[in-house]
């Protein structure tokens, strides 16, 4: 391991809770240190011990963070708290800025480059999906249309009804994956389908790159649908 | 020692600076009263959503108002439960975050337990320091989460007495104020109605659960539902508000001659005389050497009188104790209180801390 000053190196941590697969990663614009582990409701109890595996295993230590980011949804709303929650806390301890990035965004971002006409999805549970639409636009690569969430059959409606054929990243199923296939979408293997954080990495590494920030105390998961069965009082 | 409290867990973002177990230095509350009022009673969701956004201000101003910054706080305490688990969750990890990048020994709290620990809290401006609680003490814990009758042996020994068997007492005052059609949080709604009231006019029933020291105040709020009932006028179909996906309470319309204050009276009476006779019955019983209020409820001016009156008769040289109201209703200045003693006993997590929403009080010691 080559000593580094840390006035020239700078550090980027960020954190994706946004499912049940939750992810860690260091980046220094250089190279990514990436952890992805099966966390279902064991968010609380295995963050923070995964950001300090991380770390220790990549040599870096808290004092040479530049930025901290975090994925905002959608996503499970309890999950996104989690990582949300820890992002903040880091950042106002070391007084670090916080870089909130879009979970599809980042689950879109590894495809940017081929122009695909890609759908990223996650998980949102109850067998319900939430997915946007990425492609090609105005000369650029971006999100065609917004988030929205629904069962599969929703999603392969849609797919269907777009008449394209777009390439699907993120969380299907085996049997969703057989869904979507069978109305032209192109579905990846499970291992390469996976959400991998240094799609949040990317962009929140550019972001960090032209000084753009939130705000640590007003930023909020995306909460893309309304909550039903926990929305009455106690 | 300095200790950084951090509470959310229920409608309370908090967080307090306290020293050495006893001095509160800052305690800083931001209720989330007004957003739960509309639906008349606690939303988890919106509370989670609500802690989430107020944590770090709260935080910051815990600090500031105690003139401490980060190398003043020796240690970070936090609530692990019992409580909401999505509000749980977002102290826990602010709270671990901290002492990681801080590098302090992260204290996880029982809540239950930091509520009698609020007895040992002064502040500057205290009158008179009072000594702590002699112990064994029998502490009544009533909140809108907790109706809790707990024998405090010594520091991290308890034993718990009696437990409601349904709603707690703060939540049978909200159900109470519901069915009378008076405000949210029905505690302080009920306690200003029965101030003109006669508790005589009508007769509610009392839970006295035989020998035990647990609770029960379902079958009053279905007796109080009895009563009201023939002055209830027919209400509209509740409907959900296109500007919110959480259902909103509509409060019930009643005829005129409704007799508001002599229930309200008589309902608060009925709560008040079996918290404050099993209290004293635990005190005769238990040899205990002072008697500690503490949660929301025991802000109850009815209550508080009702203690005293019951324990003097059964043991008149053993104080009752109340802490200040702000140290009643939840807060962080507790959870850092509690936190010193069980630092004491080796009580310390590592990163790997989980909330507990079901955590029982359990002796540790
Ligand atoms: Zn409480």
């Amino acid at each position: 391991m080559t000593m580094r000053s840390p006035a020239e190196v700078k550090w980027l941590l960020a954190l994706d809770t946004s499912t049940d697969r939750a992810s860690a990663a260091l980046t220094d614009g250089r190279r990514v240190a990436e952890l992805s582990w099966d966390a279902r409701r064991n968010q609380t109890a295995t963050l923070l011990s995964a950001v300090d595996q991380l770390m220790t295993l990549e040599g870096v230590g808290l004092g040479e963070v530049s930025a901290i980011a975090v994925a905002t949804g959608p996503g499970a709303f309890t999950s996104l708290r989690v990582g949300l929650s820890t992002a903040k806390g880091l950042a106002f301890a070391r007084g670090l800025p916080l870089i909130g990035v879009p979970t599809l965004d980042g689950a879109a971002r590894p495809f940017a480059e081929t122009g695909l006409e890609t759908i990223a999805v996650i998980a949102a549970g109850r067998g319900r999906l939430a997915w946007a639409r990425y492609g090609p636009r105005e000369g650029g690569w971006s999100q065609l249309v917004a988030p929205r969430n629904g069962d599969i059959t929703v999603m392969a409606a849609e797919i269907e009804r777009h008449g394209r054929r777009p390439y699907i990243t993120g969380e299907l199923n085996e049997e969703q994956a057989v869904s979507i296939r069978r109305v032209g979408g192109i579905v990846p293997p499970v291992m390469l389908r996976e959400r991998r954080v240094a799609g949040l990495v990317t962009i929140a590494w550019e972001r960090f790159s032209r000084g753009e920030f939130d705000d640590a105390v007003s930023l909020v998961p995306m909460y893309l649908h309304a909550a039903s069965a926990a929305s009455d009082p106690i | 020692m300095n200790i950084l409290g951090i509470e959310t867990s229920c409608d309370e973002t908090a967080a307090a600076v306290v020293a050495d177990g006893r001095r509160v230095r800052s305690n800083v509350i931001a209720s989330q009263i007004e957003l739960h009022r509309a639906h008349g009673g606690v939303v988890p969701e919106l509370a989670a959503r609500g802690h989430v956004t107020a944590i770090l201000p709260v935080i910051e101003r815990a600090l500031d108002d105690a003139g401490a910054s980060e190398k003043d706080v020796e240690v970070i305490a936090v609530t692990a439960g019992p409580g909401l688990a999505g509000a749980l969750l977002v102290g826990m990890n602010v709270a671990k975050a901290l002492a990681y990048a801080w590098g302090k020994p992260l204290v996880p709290v029982n809540h239950l337990e930091a509520h009698v620990y609020a007895n040992w809290l002064t502040f500057p401006d205290d009158q008179a320091v009072l000594p702590p609680p002699e112990l064994p003490a029998v502490c009544l814990l009533v909140s809108g989460g907790h109706t809790e009758l707990i024998l405090v042996e010594d520091h991290g020994r308890y034993r718990h007495l009696g437990r409601t068997l349904d709603d707690a007492a703060g939540e049978a005052f909200d159900k109470g104020a519901r069915l009378l059609g008076l405000g949210y949080p029905g505690g302080p709604a009920i306690q200003e109605a029965a101030r003109d009231g006669d508790p005589r006019r009508h007769d509610l029933p009392r839970a006295w659960l035989g020998e035990s020291d647990d609770f029960s105040f379902s079958g009053l709020k279905t007796a109080l539902l009895r009563l009201v009932d023939p002055y209830r006028l027919p209400a509209p179909d509740p409907r959900r508000s296109p500007s919110t996906p959480f259902a909103e309470h509509r409060p019930p319309s009643f005829r005129d001659d409704l007799p508001r204050v002599d229930l309200a009276a008589a309902f608060q009476e009925a709560v008040v005389e079996v918290l404050a006779v099993k209290t004293a019955g635990a005190v005769r019983r238990e040899g205990a050497r002072s008697v500690l209020l503490a949660g929301g409820v025991a802000a109850n001016r009815a209550l508080r009188e009702r203690v005293m009156r019951e324990v003097e008769c059964v043991a008149p040289e053993v104080p009752v104790r109340v802490p200040r109201l702000e140290l009643c209703t939840d807060n962080a200045a507790m959870i850092a209180g509690a936190a010193y003693y069980a630092l004491r006993r080796g009580e310390q997590a590592g990163w790997e801390a989980d909330i507990a929403p079901r955590l029982p009080l359990v002796s540790t010691s």
